[in-house]
C-alpha cells in the first residue's frame, strides 16, 4: 500500500531559479521535484553528500506539490550587485535581478513506504536544519502534517506539476469560461536528481521536461491516472502514479 | 534541549528607503513586490538586514571579517576564522577556492511592510557646487521613492550550531568549537544588534530607526521560525493596531517547543497596547522592548550550562 504524507508550509518569501538564468534570475512558481528532495534531507539532517548518493533513504522517495489555489502569490524583481574582479583586484560591481514569490503557501506531497513516509513525518516535526523555500534565508514555516493512504483521483490539474511537456500532450481539455484570468503554464527541463561529486560538485541527473500548471483553471487531461490529495489531483512528478 | 530561537518583530520606518533597487532615470526607486491586484508592499531585504546586524556588531566592538581578504584570479576568498570573526560564525561564508562553506545559523527573513505603498517620493537637488561651478548655477533634481510603513522581520537562530564549526566548514581534519561563555556573548550581542538596528541606504538624509517595536522571543526545543507568518496589523483611529490572532494561533500552535517566551511592546505605537498585554500575558511575560531583550539576554545565559540545554 503506498502512501502519501502532506506538509503544508507558507513563507513570506521564496524563490526557485530556473537553472539556466544567470544575470536576470527568473522563479519557477512552485518547487521542483530537487527542491522538494532538497528540504526532505535538511529535515532529516543529511548532508548534500548523503542526500543524493546512491544509497540515499530518499532515492526512492516520490514527490509532487499543490499550490494553494485561493490566492496568487505577489512577485518582485530584487537587485543584486556582483562585485567583479579586474586585475586582480575588485574593480566594480554589476547588477544581477532575482525574481521571488511573496506571500506563498503550498502543499509539499511526498509518496512512498509507510514506515519511511512516517520517518520524515517526525523529521518535519523536529527538522535537524531549519527548512526554506529556495535559499538559506527564505524561511518556511510548517502549517500543518497530514498522512493518508494513496487515492486515486479525476485526472483534472491545477497549480500542479506534471511531468513531460503540456503542449504535446493531446487531447487536453483547458476548463475555460468567460471572464477567466490565468498564467499559461510554464515548462522547463529540470533534473529529478543530482550526484555529488569528489570534489563536492552537484551534477544534474534525469534531465526532464516538466509542466508546472497554474491555478485558476483546471485543465483536464484524459488518460492519465491521476491520485488525489484532499480534493485537488496530482500525479508523482519524478515517477509513474503506480 | 533548546536548539533555537526564532523571534518576530515589527519595526517602524515614519519617511524612508530602507532598501533602494534600481534607479529608473532620476528616481530611486523602492525595493517592493507587486500582489496580484496590482497594489505593491516595500520590503527589505534579509540580506540587507544582515548587513545592518554585521555593522552593529562591529559597534559593539567586534572585529568583523574582509569576505574578500584574499583575491586570487577570478576567486575571493574570506579569512575562514570563525573563531575569530563574530560575523563568520553567525552569518557564514563561502570560500570557492577550497570549498569550505558554512551556512548561517542565523538565518534573517526580509522584512515586508505590512502597507501598501502609495507612490510617494521625496525631491532632491544634485547641486552643481559639486562639481566646481557657483550654487547660482543650480543643479539635477533628482527624486527617490519613500514610505511611512510598519515591516515585520524574523529571525531564525540554530543554537546547536552557534560557536560550533565542523571539519567541513573549517577544510581541517578536526571541527572546533568555541567555549560555551563566548558562544553565549555572541547571541547575547546579536540580541542587542537587534536592540540596536538602523543602517540601509540613504541615511544621511532619510535616517531609519528599525529597532523593534513590538518584539516576540522564544526558545525553542525546534527548529521552527515560529513568528514567520504570525504578525499582521491595521491601521485605525492613527494608530497601528496589531491582528492577535494569527501571533495567538502560532503560539498555540508551536506550544510545545516552546521552553521560553517574551514579548516586547514599545509604549504608544499599537492602539491596542492593552489588549496585546492581556492577550499574550498568558504566553510569556509581556515587557517593553529593550526590557524583552535584557530578559532574553539573561535566558540566554543560561544556555550550556546545565541548566536549559
Amino acid at each position: 500500500m503506498e502512501w502519501v504524507l502532506g506538509v503544508t508550509v507558507r513563507a513570506p518569501v521564496a524563490s526557485f531559479r530556473r537553472p539556466l538564468d544567470h544575470n536576470y534570475q527568473r522563479t519557477l512558481p512552485m518547487p521542483p521535484p530537487t527542491t522538494l528532495l532538497g528540504i526532505a534531507g535538511a529535515a532529516l539532517g543529511l548532508s548534500d553528500r548523503a542526500l543524493w548518493a546512491p544509497n540515499s533513504p530518499l532515492r526512492k522517495l516520490k514527490v509532487s506539490v499543490l499550490m494553494d489555489d485561493d490566492h496568487m502569490p505577489g512577485r518582485a524583481r530584487d537587485m543584486w550587485t556582483v562585485l567583479k574582479i579586474k586585475g586582480g583586484r575588485i574593480a566594480e560591481r554589476s547588477p544581477y535581478f532575482r525574481e521571488l514569490l511573496f506571500g506563498v503557501r503550498y502543499t509539499l506531497l511526498y509518496g512512498g513506504e509507510k514506515s519511511v513516509l512516517e520517518t520524515l513525518a517526525a523529521a518535519f516535526d523536529e527538522p535537524a536544519y531549519p527548512l526554506s523555500l529556495g535559499r538559506d534565508d527564505e524561511l518556511l514555516v510548517i502549517e500543518s502534517l497530514d498522512m493518508d493512504e494513496v487515492q486515486s483521483g479525476p485526472p483534472c490539474f491545477q497549480g500542479t506539476l506534471l511531468p513531460g511537456d503540456v503542449r504535446q500532450i493531446e487531447g487536453l481539455r483547458p476548463q475555460v469560461s468567460p471572464g477567466l484570468h490565468f498564467e499559461p503554464p510554464l515548462v522547463e527541463t529540470l533534473p529529478l536528481a543530482f550526484s555529488v561529486d569528489r570534489k563536492g560538485v552537484r551534477n544534474p541527473e534525469r534531465m526532464t521536461p516538466l509542466s508546472f500548471l497554474p491555478v485558476g483553471i483546471e485543465i483536464e487531461v484524459p488518460g492519465l491516472q491521476a491520485l488525489q490529495w484532499q480534493g485537488r489531483s496530482f500525479v508523482w512528478a519524478n515517477g509513474m502514479t503506480g | 534541549m533548546s536548539r533555537a530561537i526564532a523571534i518576530g518583530y515589527l519595526a517602524r520606518v515614519s519617511a524612508g528607503n530602507v532598501n533602494a533597487s534600481h534607479t529608473e532615470g532620476n528616481v530611486v526607486v523602492t525595493k517592493k513586490v507587486t500582489l496580484p491586484d496590482g497594489s505593491m508592499i516595500p520590503y527589505v531585504s534579509g540580506q540587507a538586514i544582515r548587513r545592518m546586524l554585521r555593522d552593529r556588531l562591529a559597534d559593539l566592538g567586534y572585529a568583523l571579517s574582509d569576505p574578500c581578504a584574499t583575491v586570487s584570479g577570478q576567486e575571493v576568498t574570506p579569512p575562514v576564522r570563525p573563531w575569530e570573526f563574530v560575523d563568520e560564525d553567525l552569518f557564514g561564508y563561502l570560500d570557492p577556492s577550497g570549498g569550505r562553506r558554512r551556512t548561517s545559523p542565523v538565518r534573517v527573513s526580509a522584512a515586508v511592510g505590512l502597507f501598501p505603498f502609495q507612490g510617494d517620493r521625496d525631491l532632491g537637488t544634485r547641486s552643481f557646487e559639486r562639481f566646481g561651478q557657483a550654487m547660482e548655477a543650480g543643479g539635477n533634481m533628482f527624486e527617490t521613492e519613500l514610505y511611512a510603513n510598519l515591516f515585520k522581520g524574523a529571525l531564525l537562530i540554530e543554537l546547536d550550531r552557534v560557536g560550533i564549526f565542523t571539519p567541513l566548514e573549517l577544510g581541517e581534519e578536526q571541527g572546533r568549537s568555541l567555549d560555551p561563555s563566548e558562544r553565549r556573548r555572541r547571541l547575547q550581542d546579536l540580541l542587542e544588534a537587534l536592540n540596536l538596528l538602523w543602517g540601509g541606504g540613504r541615511t544621511a538624509r532619510l535616517l531609519s530607526d528599525l529597532s523593534p517595536r513590538f518584539i516576540a522571543y522564544a526558545r525553542l526545543e525546534a527548529k521552527h521560525p515560529v513568528f514567520l507568518e504570525a504578525l499582521a496589523a491595521h491601521y485605525e483611529d492613527g494608530h497601528y493596531v496589531l491582528d492577535l490572532a494569527p501571533l495567538t494561533n502560532a503560539l498555540d500552535r508551536f506550544g510545545r517547543y516552546r521552553q521560553q517566551t517574551l514579548f516586547g511592546v514599545e509604549p504608544g505605537i499599537f492602539g491596542n497596547e492593552e489588549e496585546i498585554r492581556a492577550a499574550l500575558a498568558g504566553y510569556g511575560e509581556v515587557l517593553t522592548v529593550h526590557e524583552a531583550l535584557n530578559r532574553a539576554k539573561a535566558d540566554v545565559s543560561a544556555l550550556w550550562n546545565g541548566s536549559s540545554a
